[in-house]
């Protein structure tokens, strides 16, 4: 089939390198705890690794309607957050970055000498523990993945539907990723079709790259995950 | 002459069924399903992207065998173009060209038949029937597709072909005269990450049509039951390389023909080939590879008048395609 599976591919075999690394949460009773690395998904590399405290710019727990609820944010490292969620997120930008000819630099492009390519890195993660409608909608204005529908009720097999929201409205042409392996792109209603094939934790990653207009990078690399459990 | 009215057969299902010969649109997909090489999948074209391709059917008959074909062997060509309207609709066109040669003594004929057109629209199943939409993602690829395939053939080619005794043989004229008609559908299902299974069924109707030498001819339908598995064997993403493996059952109802308003009894059969065949895809290009005979063939052969028909004698059936997208 098809000519379209191909295109896609090629497009997805492009994004590939942007959803290298994977940032998660893990939950223990209403403690949420920021992790990042490989552990979680089929990429080749180190299970954890440890992020600087100050990357995370924001942690946030919020109810079933989609409203910010009061949280104990923990800020040395490991990020966390404690609080009985239906959803909690966080926030993380390790800043810029700058590929050089003497390998990959945290640098502005302007600090990076001779730079090949230059992108700021802004990553955010997102779990649903319980669901309400106001999950369907995006909890900030990062770049998102919000389920149209209840999502802990799929089983392994099933199709999960999504929107890919940025600033607050739905966007196309975002990669998205199931545990690491690049699956769809978004459409013009910034919708995209996921099958869930395993059961228990689940994990879902959209990238987007927009164009900065400044001299510190040449874009901004936007990661989104959504992770949840099903039966 | 009987053998070569069967023969015409072929001829005919070259052209009017010239969406075979597109059965891979070009399916350059490294992870979604696999298109066989004679059944066709339920691929569309997307919106606005045209498709090329070329396709050759070498069919070599069988000697030695009582009552012997005439025809050696026949070449059928065919180059075609499609473009993408809308994502569910895809519209061909194809222009074949034929080669059939006879047995050492017997009379050759070549040249383009008869234009025709295509078109193909696309619907899947996903919690609904639905058309096919502009996005999918690779699990909504995995669903079950269909096409509904209609087409019509132009009379541009010359049916009226004199062979070189002065005769005309409608089996070897390289045109119909009057335009046929082939409908069908097909469905797909991506089962498995590397197995596709494609199904499909078609008919090809023909109209009466008198030549210039005051004899009629209407050539009998065709009804085609398609069945096909597809599995990828190798992909190589860095490369946008991926080789698949084709079996396929393509099983032919022909029916009678009938030459001055008078059935000719011994036409038509029914026919079972397999197909081994392979496909390869490099960036969007796909060529695809296969070796088709018949393993099971009733023809209507009437006691003391055995049919002397040439389809389903084949010795065996090469079948080659190239498509690109662009």
């Amino acid at each position: 089939m098809s000519i379209r599976a191909f295109l896609l591919v090629g497009i997805l075999l492009a994004r590939d390198h942007a959803l290298a690394h994977d940032l998660w949460i893990e939950r223990a009773g209403t403690l949420h705890t920021l992790a990042y690395g490989h552990e979680r998904s089929g990429h080749v590399g180190a299970k954890a690794l440890e992020y600087k405290p100050e990357n995370v710019k924001q942690a946030a727990c919020f109810n079933t309607a989609g409203q910010e609820i009061d949280a104990l944010r923990g800020h040395a490292y490991p990020a966390t957050l404690k609080g009985d969620c239906a959803a909690s997120g966080f926030l993380t930008s390790s800043g810029y970055w700058s590929k050089t000819p003497y390998g990959t630099k945290n640098l502005p492009r302007n600090d990076a000498g001779a730079v090949i390519d230059s992108w700021l890195s802004v990553e955010s993660v997102k779990r649903i523990d319980q669901w309400g409608e106001g999950l369907a909608r995006p909890l900030t204005r990062e770049l998102e993945l919000a389920p149209l529908d209840n999502p802990l009720i799929l089983q392994a097999g099933d199709k999960l539907r999504l929107r890919a929201w940025f600033r607050g409205k739905p966007v196309a042409g975002v990669t998205v990723a199931y545990f690491g392996k690049p699956r769809g792109v978004t459409d013009a209603d910034g919708n995209v079709n996921i099958r869930l094939q395993n059961p228990g934790f689940q994990l879902i990653q959209a990238s987007l790259d927009l164009p900065l207009n400044d001299d510190k990078a040449d874009k901004a690399i936007h990661t989104g995950g959504l992770q949840f459990e099903i039966k | 002459m009987k053998a070569l009215y069967i023969a015409s057969l072929a001829l005919a299902a070259t052209p009017a069924l010239a969406h075979h010969g597109v059965a891979s649109l070009g399916s350059a997909g490294l992870e979604g399903p696999g298109a066989p090489v004679e059944t066709s999948s339920s691929a569309t074209l997307p919106e606005n992207k045209w498709l090329g391709l070329v396709k050759l059917d070498y069919a070599k008959f069988r000697t030695g065998i009582a009552p012997a074909p005439e025809v050696d062997y026949n070449q059928y060509w065919m180059a075609g173009v499609g473009y993408g309207f809308k994502p569910w609709l895809s519209i061909y066109a194809f222009q074949p060209y034929n080669v059939k040669v006879d047995q050492v003594g017997g009379l050759n004929s070549h040249g383009p038949t008869d234009l025709s057109l295509a078109a193909v629209i696309g619907f899947k199943y996903d919690q609904r029937f639905m058309l096919v939409p502009a996005n999918e993602s690779l699990d909504d690829l995995r669903d079950w597709h269909f096409t509904v395939n209609l087409g019509t053939s132009l009379p541009t080619g010359n049916a009226n072909h004199r062979l070189s005794d002065g005769s005309i043989d409608p089996s070897k004229s390289p045109g119909f005269g009057k335009s046929s008609f082939n409908y069908g559908m097909t469905a797909t299902k991506q089962f498995s990450e590397n197995d596709t299974a494609v199904f499909e069924v078609n008919q090809i109707r023909f109209q009466k049509y008198r030549y210039d030498d005051g004899n009629t001819m209407k050539f009998g339908t065709e009804i085609r039951l398609n069945a096909a598995l597809s599995h990828r064997l190798m992909t190589r993403p860095e490369s946008k390389f991926r080789l698949d493996g084709n079996l396929e059952l393509n099983y032919l109802v022909l029916g009678k023909d009938s030459v001055n308003n008078s059935p000719d009894d011994g036409s038509g059969g029914d026919i079972l080939y397999g197909v081994l065949g392979m496909r390869l895809y490099q960036d969007n290009m796909s060529v695809g590879l296969a070796l088709k005979k018949p393993v099971w063939s009733k023809l209507n052969e009437p006691a003391g008048s055995p049919q002397q028909g040439s389809e389903g004698k084949e010795k065996y059936r090469f079948v080659a395609t190239f498509s690109a997208m662009f």
